[in-house]
């Protein structure tokens, strides 16, 4: 009875390891846009420059009309963008917690800014 | 008092004699190569941070009396077979790492399971048993891998599968966990970069099987490899605790295949394997072991010596005669020949302890 | 139900699967398009290829040395032979007995060194023979590259050392046995002389397992302790029976080029023990048991194998799966005779 107890309660343990690992392990990219960009007939500019951080990453510059890449794994994220608004450098961080089953997404910076709620979306690839 | 002198060093040559053999080999290879002695170094340790594991699973076996295990290919199938995974699922890093050495371990305690019995069954024969059936289950691998996947067993990632729409392709790229866990605490001595976290783990290991060799189970496994008989009668289940000794080493060899792949990085689907079995054994028994004796001093010496004659064989050939293939297989010659010698020394140690046995036997009885 | 329980454990499981799985493979053949009559003949000549190298198993099995996993051994010494009859420039078709000639001296001291070793190690013979075979496969790796051939058929065209990884026997003993006495039927030709000479050969062996050396043989195989006892020098018998099977491991590699018409030196050796040590044992042998029966029926089911499952295979689910099929079942059926407990033998 209580080897089977043991047993038991060491292969929850394993299972429950193995998703741990599995979520915090599960890889995604995220795109990282500077375009102009129309969601829900509002229209947003795309900022000259900006920097941006995901996570405790590297400060990325993203120019006009940019596009970057970033891998990231596990599902909860910060992006720090740092701005130029009118002469003055503005910081905005934000926290996200992304889908385990979709491999891509797609971050206006533009919307983010602006504090759309669709800045960020899942990432369909044109067929 | 020197003639005593002379004979322990006879004595410690004789016991040595493969190791003092490569030690001579390699000696007159390092000159020979032309490598400078900080290439050398750097890949010793590479492939010391690569190998140790793989090698450190062959030692409980040898423990339990069932020689060398060669069914250790097994337990690097299932750690391939982990890997796919978690290529397939797109786990990054270490958690990959530990996914992957998770789904391998029902796998490994299957294969290991099935190969204890199978072993049972073919005691005494238990080397050449274990030999085929790495390939009888390389067949199977192959029937799971290259036909299974993408049909019964789903394999989402396009990137992996055959372009005829099943099966995996010959070579997978493991880009998420490449040296992920070797560069964990980086640490660069003298310009030679040192896997710190890699051999943090294969310390460990070594810790275990030190810590197991003194438990019950240890005990029990070293008395059934001194004479199974004896240990039948002690009350040990014999059959029960070979299995589990091969389970273990299945297991190891298992994690041994995926710490060893995250450092090459990529992954040979139907190759990897293969060779594995072949370069541990050779491995280990070059560092002193035999079919009956293996400590964890041999497979660090084994894992030294017989990778510095591996890397530096292709170029000593090339400055010798001109011609790098000769050395390529001049280290295939040494590493078959290697476990050759062992098998035959050992073999015949062990026919000669019968036959003297036999004859004090049959004195006794005349003496009656 | 008893005689058919009784039919299933004499056969054992895996040779009656490996039976009827034949059996479905021919009865599917022709409803996939396959012709079993191109089927037959390429087994009859693949039976042919291979007949001798499993034959060679026979002398060891019956003197109680096991499989003879060291094949390869007696496979390099006919590789000798072959290169050294193109080297002196042999050519026709006597270039083939003359290959056995040469072979042969070759073959007896690898033979006889071999079985010296496996005197010192009774009991651990099998895996020793694997090792042995592998190394000296390796060994004779560099030696093809340093060995003073100078034929230029068989030498690398730059550099004029060292042989080829295969050499072509054209000119010299392709088709030596199989064109003699030959029948055409309808395109295909029957290699009567061949076929004929794999059982002048198994015939021999027949004879010679009747002699006095050959029923010493066999007394050690299934009985050690009893032909100790009679007084059977046990040494010297192991070796005769090493020595041949080495050797007719030299004379069946020089049938099998001569109908395949390449040689292939380094690692081409390398794993040919394998299909040999399946086929007896599909044939029915057991690891101290063997006859001449066995060599005939297994070569040919599992050369009918072999040929069979890629074509029918491919017509069915268009892949050829014939090479995984081929390693699960010969290695399974090896795995089946190691586990099975052998009665009356040494342990």
């Amino acid at each position: 009875m209580k080897r089977t107890l043991i047993r038991v309660s060491a292969l929850v343990l394993l299972l429950l390891i193995s998703m741990a690992l599995y979520y915090s392990g599960k890889g995604h990219t995220l795109l990282l846009d500077n375009k102009n960009i129309e969601i829900d007939d509002t229209s947003y500019k795309a900022l000259d420059f900006a920097e941006v951080t995901i996570d405790s990453g590297e400060e990325q510059e993203i120019l006009k009309r940019d596009r970057l890449k970033q891998d990231v794994s596990g599902q909860k994220h910060r992006i720090t963008v740092v701005y130029l608004e009118s002469g003055e450098e503005q910081t905005i961080q934000k926290t996200f917690k992304i889908d385990v089953g979709e491999p891509i997404y797609i971050i206006s910076i533009p919307a983010l800014i602006a504090d759309h709620e669709k800045w960020i979306q899942v990432f369909e690839p044109l067929n | 008092m020197k003639k005593l002198q002379m004979k322990t060093i006879l004595k410690f040559a004789e016991n040595n004699a493969v190791p003092l053999l490569f030690l001579v080999i390699v000696a007159f290879g390092i000159p020979l190569s032309g490598f400078s002695m900080n290439y050398l170094v750097q890949e010793i340790i590479v492939r010391l941070s690569r190998n140790s594991f793989l090698v450190l699973a062959l030692l409980i076996p040898i423990m339990a009396g069932m020689g060398l295990n060669f069914g250790m290919v097994l337990g690097a199938m299932g750690g391939q077979i982990g890997l796919i995974f978690i290529t397939n699922w797109n786990i990054v890093g270490l958690p990959g790492i530990g996914l992957a050495m998770i789904i391998s371990i029902p796998l490994s305690i299957i294969l290991g399971w099935m190969t204890g019995k199978i072993l049972n069954k073919a005691k005494g024969r238990e080397m050449v048993t274990s030999f085929i059936l790495a390939f009888f289950m390389n067949g199977v691998y192959q029937l799971v891998v290259l036909y299974g996947m993408g049909t019964v067993i789903p394999i989402s990632n396009s990137s992996l599968i055959l372009s005829r729409g099943y099966g995996i392709r010959n070579t997978v790229n493991l880009i998420n966990i490449r040296q992920t866990l070797d560069r964990l605490i980086p640490l660069k001595i003298a310009g030679i970069q040192v896997p710190v976290a890699t051999f943090i783990v294969i310390v460990i290991v070594c810790v275990f099987i030190v810590w197991f060799r003194k438990t019950k189970l240890g005990q029990d496994m070293r008395a059934i490899g001194q004479d199974m008989g004896v240990a039948e009668a002690a009350g040990i289940n014999v059959e029960k605790t070979r299995i589990i000794a091969i389970v273990l080493s299945t297991i190891l060899a298992g994690f041994g295949m995926i710490l060893y792949l995250q450092n090459i990085g990529t992954l040979n689907t139907y190759n990897s394997h293969e060779q594995v079995g072949m370069f541990s054994i050779a491995a280990l028994l070059v560092g002193g072991a035999s079919v009956n004796k293996g400590k964890i001093s041999n497979v660090f010496l084994g894992v030294i010596l017989f990778h510095l004659m591996f890397v530096i064989s292709p170029m000593a050939g090339k400055n010798l005669i001109g011609q790098a293939q000769l050395g390529e297989f001049f280290r295939v010659f040494v590493s078959y020949g290697i476990i050759s010698i062992a098998l035959v020394l050992y073999a015949y140690r062990k026919l000669r302890a019968k036959e003297l046995s036999g004859s004090a036997l049959a004195n006794a009885q005349e003496e009656k | 139900m008893n005689v058919v329980r009784k039919i299933i454990e004499k056969t054992g499981w895996p040779r009656l699967i490996i039976g009827l799985f034949l059996l479905s493979l021919f009865i599917l053949a022709p409803f996939v398009g396959v012709k079993i009559s191109t089927s037959l003949k390429d087994t009859v000549v693949r039976f042919g290829m291979n007949g001798i190298l499993v034959l060679a198993m026979v002398p060891m099995i019956h003197s109680g040395c096991g499989l003879n996993f060291g094949l390869p051994l007696g496979i390099i010494a006919g590789l000798l032979g072959g290169t050294m009859a193109m080297e002196l420039g042999a050519t026709g078709p006597i270039s083939f007995f003359i290959a056995i000639l040469i072979a042969t001296p070759f073959a007896v001291l690898f033979g006889w060194g071999y079985g010296a070793l496996l005197n010192r190690v009774k009991g651990g013979e099998m895996m020793i023979a694997t090792y042995v075979g592998f190394s000296s496969v390796a060994f004779m790796c560099m030696m093809w590259l340093l060995l003073p051939y100078k034929n230029p058929t068989m030498v690398w065209g730059y550099g004029g050392t060292g042989l080829r990884t295969t050499i072509s026997v054209e000119g010299y003993y392709l088709k030596a046995l199989s064109n003699f006495l030959k029948i055409e039927i309808g395109g295909f030709t029957f290699p009567t002389g061949m076929i004929l000479f794999v059982a002048f050969l198994c015939f021999l062996m027949w004879l010679f397992l009747r002699t006095k050396t050959g029923t010493a043989m066999t007394a050690i195989g299934s009985n050690p302790v009893y032909a100790k006892a009679s007084g059977i020098k046990i040494d010297r018998i192991r070796t005769i029976s090493v020595i041949l099977s080495t050797w007719l491991g030299a004379v069946g590699i020089l049938i099998y080029q001569q109908s395949f018409g390449f040689m292939q030196l380094y690692m081409g050796p390398f794993y040919m023990a394998f299909p040999a040590v399946a086929a007896i044992l599909i044939g029915g042998a057991s690891i101290n048991k063997a006859s001449i029966l066995n060599v005939v029926i297994g070569a040919f089911l599992f050369q009918g194998i072999l040929t069979m499952t890629p074509s029918v295979m491919n017509s069915i689910i268009q892949t050829d799966m014939s090479e995984v099929i081929r390693i699960i079942v010969s290695n399974g059926m090896i795995i089946y005779a190691l586990t099975r407990v052998v009665k009356g033998a040494r342990k």
